[in-house]
């Protein structure tokens, strides 16, 4: 079955099998190009998502340190609830988005906050310090759990 | 005929692979792409800029443009403990021995530019009185992060950008209810300058920063950026 048959000089032109076996050849070298370029976008993926989740983290650290012990919590604090399904469909203060956009298309970057503490810390305790957990929880790309990054530490009445 | 269609069959299934090679690379880059800007040169202005703020005097920090400079870049400046060689000075009683103003300006080619001017403090930290756009008062000037969008530009979900541009310094303050107030006016300003009718609630020592920087081509037809926040609260 000759492809392309050059009749002038009695080539026979290329073969179905060597059609077949450049194709596979072909398909295989585009299977290796593919794999790196999925670990390639999976690695900055994660990469770029830590960073924002440190700087969102940085944040929430820097409103506790505002924040008068013994008054009431702002509103921009996130609750003390665990992400659960569909937790992306979330709103702030709970769901912090990073607005990321690339060539004109959108780029996910949501996190799920969430802040913890005794009770103190707001008004509802008589202790003069308050034990406070941040967590910030993330989706990354290719992991069926959340990645979390949590910070834990003791606020006192100043 | 069956040669010509398994021949069609196998062209179409190269060109589907060339044109997921395609996508896949777009995509690539696009992840790519978000990723330098989120954690390339923001990352590193972002350690200058907290550091400054973190040691900065609260009622000393001043944005720009503002009522009494309103053709100033975005901006903001600060009194700072820092010395010109960069040095913390402490005072004999290991306070802050305030010594130079520190000013982040945004210029007109979308630098961020961070530079320093010495002053002579008596005894408190107050705001700066120096313009901005005086360049002639600049010492150790130097880029901090560049391609930060300009005011006045438009951007898709955020639409066209303020006065403040991408540089957008704010002031935190609360309502009794908790809500949130953002203000150009630092809590010294409010307490003593302002009548408060306008910003009902009460000071806090936060400040709030939308940093929002793009990719180089950004003015072209494809918009890159990101927009990060940033909260601090300068510790004196």
């Amino acid at each position: 079955m000759p492809f392309f048959p050059n009749k002038s000089n009695g080539n026979k032109g290329m073969s179905l099998v060597e059609i077949i076996l450049a194709v596979f050849i072909f398909a295989v070298a585009t299977l290796i190009l593919f794999r790196a370029f999925t670990a390639n976008k999976r690695l900055s993926v994660q990469n770029r998502d830590r960073t924002a989740a440190q700087l969102l983290m940085g944040n929430m650290l820097e409103e506790l340190r505002a924040h008068r012990f013994g008054t009431a919590a702002p509103k921009t604090w996130p609750p003390d609830q665990e992400p659960g399904n569909g937790w992306e469909s979330g709103t702030f203060p709970a769901v912090q988005s990073i607005p990321a956009f690339v060539e004109g298309n959108k780029q996910q970057m949501l996190f799920h906050r969430q802040l913890s503490y005794e009770g103190s810390l707001i008004g509802k305790g008589n202790k003069d310090h308050d034990v406070v957990t941040a967590t910030i929880r993330w989706k990354d790309p290719g992991r069926s759990e959340l990645q979390q990054l949590q910070a834990r530490m003791v606020v006192r009445r100043r | 005929m069956v040669e010509l269609v398994i021949y069609f069959g196998l062209s179409v299934m190269v060109l589907g692979v060339l044109l997921s090679v395609l996508f896949t690379g777009r995509s690539n880059f696009e992840a790519t792409s978000s990723s330098y800007l989120v954690s390339q040169d923001a990352e590193a202005a972002l350690r200058w800029l907290k550091s400054d703020l973190q040691e900065a005097a609260l009622g000393s920090i001043r944005v720009y443009p503002n009522p009494q400079s309103p053709s100033s870049p975005p901006g903001i400046s600060m009194a700072s403990p820092r010395n010109l060689e960069n040095e913390f000075v402490v005072s004999k009683f290991g306070t802050p021995l305030w010594s130079t103003y520190v000013f982040y300006t945004l210029d007109s080619e979308g630098k961020l530019v961070r530079w320093m001017k010495e002053n002579d403090f008596q005894q408190y930290p107050e705001a700066s009185n120096l313009k901005p756009e005086d360049t002639t008062a600049r010492e150790r000037e130097r880029i901090v992060l560049r391609n930060v969008v300009q005011p006045g530009d438009e951007l898709a979900e955020f639409g066209i950008l303020g006065e403040r541009g991408g540089f957008d310094f704010q002031f935190v303050r609360y309502s009794d209810q908790g809500d949130e107030i953002l203000t150009s006016y630092n809590p010294y300003q409010v307490t003593t300058e302002l009548a408060d009718d306008n910003l009902e609630g009460r000071n806090t020592k936060l400040v709030s920063l939308l940093l929002t920087v793009a990719m180089s081509n950004y003015r072209e037809r494809n918009v890159s950026y990101v927009q990060l926040p940033i909260r601090v609260v300068p510790r004196h």
